[in-house]
């Protein structure tokens, strides 16, 4: 479908847009990141159910952003 | 005397009570097929919902009203993100609302667009910020 290319494309710029968040030293709220992984793991679940199969894929990708975001906010509340 | 009056005038009792029998018949027959086909209506309503609604409409449109709400603190902060991501973040959840739309996920669309504005104020406000 071309939907599926559309979303994934989409969500694809949105995984870019992550990367200077993951790289900086600076990073968003713990809960904001690990909520955003949560939904987006869900969407990458409802995406598959929908046959959107390139868009599970860069779903899965940006939820492990925001997970990785969401370790990285909680090493640096630890130290 | 009275019957061959009455066939006279064309009042065939016996054969309209007769007939009038047999309409009720059709009328009782007409009413219990329609019951029998609202029944099977009501069977088949939540395969009738699932074809109009779909559940993936509601997670999807839920799972884009948590990010608006997420996006709030951003438009009331004095911080802004980069114009550039405010205005691509918007442009692209627009066109999620049209590729939704073609997916039938309406409540989605509605979601979609919210926060395609929300992205847009935001942008807006890194705009009049970089001006002044």
């Amino acid at each position: 479908m071309w939907q599926d290319w559309v979303i994934s494309i989409g969500q694809f710029l949105f995984l870019v847009a992550l990367i200077p968040s993951i790289r900086s030293a600076e990073k968003p709220a713990l809960g904001t990141s690990l909520m955003t992984g949560i939904v987006l793991t869900v969407f990458a679940f409802t995406q598959f159910t929908l046959d959107l199969y390139f868009s599970v894929v860069s779903a899965i990708a940006i939820a492990i952003g925001w997970y990785t975001l969401a370790w990285q906010s909680y090493k640096l509340r630890k130290n | 005397m009275l019957p061959y009056l009455l066939v006279g005038f064309g009042f065939n009792l016996s054969d309209a009570l007769a007939s009038d029998a047999e309409y009720f018949a059709y009328f009782f027959e007409s009413v219990s097929v329609a019951i029998r086909e609202a029944v099977a209506h009501f069977k088949n309503l939540p395969f009738l919902g699932r074809k109009i609604i779909m559940w993936q409409d509601w997670v999807i449109s839920i799972g884009q009203f948590l990010f608006l709400v997420a996006l709030i603190p951003s438009i009331r902060s004095a911080e802004k993100p980069a114009l550039g991501t405010s205005l691509m973040t918007g442009i692209v959840l627009t066109v999620f609302a049209f590729t939704q739309f073609t997916l039938g996920l309406y409540f989605s669309v509605v979601s979609a667009i919210t926060i395609s504005i929300g992205w847009y104020i935001l942008a807006w406000q890194s705009y009049k910020l970089r001006k002044n």
